[in-house]
């Protein structure tokens, strides 16, 4: 197995507060990492700063080239506006050209996309009409279309409807071997890193923890983590 | 009627229905309505220095979007209070420059009486490059306004995508003076694609039809001013409205 990503060092400030500091891990291609730690530890930081998105000190090297398909928590926008999900992929920096008349190959990619996550009935709905599962779906689909070999997934801490919480880690894990992409996601749920990551890292605002998630989440480093009190309930009913 | 007025009310209705489009996927009607207001100094400045009032307009409008640009990235005053101060401010500004009533008057309502044909060559040239670039960019602004922080990363370059729109915007606004006048242009940019919000299914229809409310509202105002003989900015807003309230019953 090759290593695909190398992060030394990395720390994030924002206006010089620091919100991640010294985080330093490495990846290997077709493994599955967590980012585990409660709320404000600086998990998206992390993903905002391995996008490029933000500055920050410390090294990300990536080993091989990256094509990263990213899946927000999530985005405001006017539920209103009526763009069809089909627009919405098409509205993907690979398409660029077609918007407006796109090529059959060009569709036949996004309706496999779809595919991958039984979303292809969603294709000619508006966005705003979707559920918050049903969103997250396409939202993963139009990260596939890009063809990604590693996939930042970054879990809703709300909002999704049970169904889509219930299926959507394995099928992630289904289809990160399928289609041979990394895949790193930040969870706040214990149960999710237990039984989706081979590795985990947690978080708060500094290392505290990184291996294999049977090995690392001892109840002591959980107390640390998140204070008294919070342990493992594992529950072994995540369907396809 | 002056076939000059015709071609550059119908060029303004074009060009701002198509830019509408993006105003409102930004959620930035109000800022537009109240941007245009920024035009009124620039006008006064250009009956001064006696060029054509696109030009002043143009200018001051610049001036205010690339200032709302560096202010809203290097402050943290949010969008709504820099126009809401510094926007009212500029039509307070015009009101003292224009040393007369009638001109006044005319900076705030349009007059396409004042439209000649170096009026109708600006209107093809520079809405026909409005257009032009908004269609050259129509998939990256839709994808930087609908979400930021995707289209970052996926490497579309954001910051500039939103300049060059605010640029358009200044250029579209500055265009539709003569016609609508500095306090109904922005509602031009809003008007058709707000109806067409209203009826439609997906982004490419509420574009195709925001722009034919834009020229529908434009004929209906021209016939309109025609025929009651009342101003063409008032006519067409008015066609405008009358045309939002029948979309909105389902």
């Amino acid at each position: 197995m090759s290593g695909i990503l190398e992060v030394k060092n990395l720390s994030v400030s924002y206006d010089g507060t620091p919100v991640v500091s010294n985080i330093s891990f490495s990846l290997d291609e077709g493994r599955s990492l967590a980012l585990l730690g409660p709320n404000g530890a600086g998990k998206s930081t992390i993903f905002k700063a391995i996008l490029g998105l933000i500055a920050y000190k410390g090294e990300i090297n990536w080993i091989k080239k990256p094509s990263i398909g990213f899946v927000p928590q999530r985005f405001d926008f006017d539920k209103n506006i009526p763009m069809t999900v089909m627009e919405f992929m098409l509205l993907h920096a690979d398409v660029k050209f077609g918007f407006w008349f796109p090529k059959k190959e060009i569709l036949e990619d996004i309706e496999k996309s779809l595919n991958y996550v039984n979303a292809k009935k969603h294709l000619n709905r508006k966005i705003g009409d979707l559920s918050s599962g049903e969103f997250q779906r396409v939202l993963i689909a139009r990260a596939l279309f890009g063809k990604p070999n590693v996939m930042l997934f970054d879990e809703p801490t709300a909002d999704i409807d049970v169904e889509g919480e219930m299926t959507i880690y394995p099928l992630l894990k289904k289809l990160s071997k399928e289609l041979s992409f990394t895949l790193v996601l930040i969870s706040h749920d214990l149960n999710v890193v237990y039984d989706f990551a081979d590795e985990v890292i947690c978080l708060n605002k500094k290392m505290m923890c990184v291996g294999a998630p049977k090995v690392v989440l001892t109840p002591d480093q959980l107390n640390q983590l998140y204070g008294e009190g919070v342990g493992f309930y594992v529950h072994h009913n995540h369907k396809l | 009627m002056d076939i000059n007025v015709i071609i550059v009310s119908l060029m303004v209705g074009i060009a701002a229905s198509i830019l509408g489009v993006f105003i409102i996927l930004k959620r930035l009607a109000l800022v537009s309505d109240v941007l245009s207001h920024v035009a009124l100094p620039g006008m006064a400045l250009s009956l001064f220095f006696g060029v054509n009032a696109f030009f002043g307009a143009f200018a001051a409008l610049l001036l205010a979007v690339v200032g709302i640009y560096f202010l809203e990235k290097r402050s943290k005053i949010s969008l709504e209070t820099i126009v809401g101060i510094f926007f009212t401010m500029s039509l307070a500004l015009g009101m003292v420059f224009f040393d007369n009533a009638e001109a006044l008057a005319e900076g705030l309502f349009g007059n396409i009486e004042s439209i000649t044909q170096f009026d109708l060559y600006m209107a093809l040239a520079v809405g026909g490059f409005i257009i032009f670039i908004t269609l050259i960019f129509f998939r990256n602004f839709a994808h930087t306004t609908f979400s930021k922080e995707l289209a970052q990363s996926e490497g579309f370059p954001v910051k500039k995508l939103n300049l060059i729109f605010l640029i358009l915007l200044a250029g579209v606004i500055a265009l539709g003076i003569k016609v609508a006048g500095t306090l109904l242009m922005g509602a031009l940019t809003i008007l058709p694609v707000s109806i067409a919000k209203n009826i439609s299914g997906s982004l490419r229809m509420m574009t195709v039809l925001s722009v034919f409310f834009g020229i529908l509202l434009v004929v209906l105002g021209l016939l309109a001013s025609s025929f009651f003989q009342i101003p063409l900015s008032a006519a067409i807003i008015l066609s405008g409205g009358v045309l939002f309230a029948i979309s909105l019953i389902k």
